[in-house]
Parts: C-alpha cells; sequence; structure tokens
C-alpha cells in the first residue's frame, strides 16, 4: 500500500514536471515566433479575412498550425527549410508575363529563415499547441491502402484535376499550390482529408475549389499521396 | 400578346439592371486570385499553370469564341466547373469559394477580357 502511494506521488511528480516543462518550453517558443515570424505569418482567427486581406498575405496562416503539420517534420524543416510552394505564398506576386506564356520569376522568390535546432523544437512546441480546428480532424478517420501508381497519377492529374495547381513529383505538375509529393511526411492525414472536403472552413478565402469529392475519392487521392512518399 | 411584351420587356430591365449592377472591379480582383493561375494575367489561356495541363485553358481574349458563350454559360462553368458546360474536368467548380454575386462581378470582368474591342467598333 505504501508501495503504491509513493509510486502514486511520483508519477504526479514527473508529470507536473513534464507540463511545467512543455508550458515553459510552449512560451519559449512564443516568444521566438513573436520575434522572427509574425512579419510575415498570422497566428490569429481567420474567420472573416477578406479577399484583399488573403492576397496580401505574405505567408500562410499559422491560426491551426497544430492541426496541420506533422511535428517531427516541422522541428527539421525550420531547422533547414526547403521550399515548398513552386510559385510562392501567393503566385501572382511572382509571376513574369512572356511571350511563351506566364512563368514563375524565380528572382522574386524569398527563401524561408532558418532557427538553431533548440529554437526549432520550441517553435514546434508552440505551434503544434495551435489546434482550434480539432473538431474538423476529428470528423475524419484515414487508413492507406493499396494504390495502382498509374491509376494515381490518372486520378491526381486528369480525374481530379490536382496536378493542375499542385505537383506530385519534382517539377512536374502546377506551380500555384503547395508541392505534395512530401505532403504526407510534412501534414497530417487528417488534415489533408478535411482540407480536400472542405478547404472553405479551414481557409475561408482559400485558393483551392472544393470538388464535393465522396470518402472513396479522397481515399484514393490520400492513397496516392501516401504511395508518392514511399 | 400584350402580356408578352410585358413580359419581355420585364425581362430586358431585370437582366439590364443585373449587369449594371455587377462590379468590374471586383470582378477584376476575384479573376487575379482565382482565374489567373491557368488563364493568365492577360486572360489568353497562357497561365503559370498552363505548361503542365492535359487541356489548355480557355483563351478568354478569344473574342469569337467567347460571344458565342451567354452570361449563364460563363457563370455555370465557374460556379459548377467545366463539366457543367460539357467542358473540361480540369476546370473546378468555385461554388464553394465565391458567392453568386460574386461570379456575376466576375462574369463582368471576364466580358471586358473578350469584348471589349468588339464593343468599341
Amino acid at each position: 500500500m505504501k508501495i503504491n502511494t509513493y509510486y502514486l506521488a511520483f508519477t504526479f511528480m514527473i508529470s507536473f514536471i513534464h507540463f511545467n516543462v512543455q508550458a515553459d518550453n510552449i512560451k519559449a517558443g512564443k516568444e521566438i515566433y513573436q520575434e522572427a515570424c509574425t512579419g510575415c505569418h498570422a497566428i490569429s482567427d481567420n474567420s472573416n479575412i477578406t479577399l484583399y486581406e488573403r492576397l496580401n498575405e505574405k505567408a500562410p496562416t499559422l491560426f491551426y498550425a497544430g492541426n496541420k503539420f506533422n511535428a517531427p517534420w516541422l522541428e527539421a524543416w525550420l531547422g533547414a527549410p526547403k521550399r515548398l510552394r513552386p510559385g510562392g505564398h501567393f503566385f501572382l506576386d511572382n509571376v513574369k508575363v512572356t511571350e511563351d506564356g506566364d512563368i514563375i520569376d524565380e528572382n522574386k522568390l524569398t527563401v524561408h529563415l532558418s532557427v538553431k535546432p533548440e529554437q526549432a523544437k520550441f517553435l514546434t512546441e508552440y505551434l503544434m499547441a495551435q489546434t482550434p480546428k480539432s473538431d474538423l480532424i476529428a470528423l475524419e478517420k484515414v487508413t492507406f491502402g493499396k494504390v495502382n501508381r498509374t491509376f494515381g497519377e490518372k486520378d491526381f492529374h486528369k480525374f481530379k484535376g490536382c496536378g493542375s495547381c499542385h505537383q506530385d513529383e519534382d517539377s512536374y505538375g502546377g506551380v500555384s499550390g503547395p508541392e505534395l509529393y512530401t505532403s504526407i511526411q510534412r501534414l497530417q492525414p487528417e488534415f489533408i482529408a478535411s482540407y480536400i472536403r472542405t478547404p472553405e472552413k479551414w481557409d475561408p478565402r482559400t485558393l483551392m475549389p472544393s470538388r464535393h469529392l465522396n470518402d472513396n475519392s479522397i481515399k484514393k487521392l490520400l492513397n496516392y499521396l501516401n504511395m508518392l512518399s514511399e | 400578346m400584350k402580356l408578352f411584351y410585358k413580359v419581355l420587356l420585364t425581362w430586358v430591365v431585370l437582366s439590364g439592371s443585373q449587369l449594371m449592377a455587377a462590379d468590374i472591379k471586383k470582378g477584376d480582383q476575384l479573376y487575379q486570385a482565382y482565374c489567373t493561375q491557368c488563364h493568365g494575367v492577360n486572360g489568353d489561356g497562357w497561365g503559370v499553370n498552363a505548361a503542365s495541363m492535359d487541356v489548355l485553358p480557355k483563351d478568354h481574349t478569344d473574342t469569337k469564341e467567347m460571344i458565342s458563350r451567354t452570361d449563364d454559360d460563363i457563370f455555370k462553368a465557374i460556379k459548377e466547373g467545366g463539366k457543367a458546360v460539357s467542358k473540361s474536368n480540369l476546370m473546378p467548380n468555385w461554388d464553394k469559394n465565391m458567392t453568386d454575386d460574386e461570379i456575376r462581378d466576375l462574369v463582368a470582368y471576364v466580358r471586358t477580357l473578350c469584348c471589349e474591342k468588339e464593343e468599341k467598333q
């Protein structure tokens, strides 16, 4: 009986310390965010954003970062960021009109700043604590299955039209949206499913259309994205 | 017969007022946001995404092609997608991104791209 009491007290103490350390890390992450990130990223509620405000954003909202990213990927990426959007956050800011059609002017694209490993850890803890859309995530249940590569590719490009804006391999596909060949590493599968289903519930002024896909169609797309990451 | 003319006149007046009510400036902003990525900054169908698409986006500056489409056709294509007007599925439905009024503004702007030349002649 006495052993159990000690055990409980010990467990409680460890949990308390863990909770305090986590709270301290989140606080440290918030300070880094305020110092380094607010110039480009917003983190406040975007429910009433206007189209003008959306088009003038310098970088994606982090309002629901904790519902969106995979923490290990986020921490690693913050230390060594790579371009995710071939055309930048809003492609039109970087377009050059040429005789051969519109192209992205690479000279206009900016490089995301990188942070030290400890800062990346704190930032990640702070960002992963931003979870205002957990109710949308809870509606999704994702289990991966097999997919035929040829069919998956056709589905992505021809049937669903995703490839018009998104790349499913380096330099192949549209450039106005984020690339999707690393999407499974960086994004929570439930977020991807929910964003495909109802993008406007995440970003009221999203530039992505809702194609009214059913569960089976969304599952096929997720299986394809999962296959790309393997 | 009198009734027919009355109905026709009402329809013409309503259609005219609807067109006048459309805000081309707002339509321009919507075009920049949603359409230029495929249809191009100048509306010529050569947007930044066009190079990798199986079906080339419509050239909105092609007067001959565009005058064969009614405002309702264009409205439907934007709201319900290309498939709804027997065109490419790659043109998505924008019904969750824009209200009907906004789509009407966009239609009015598209008309300035395709048909201003014609009107000026």
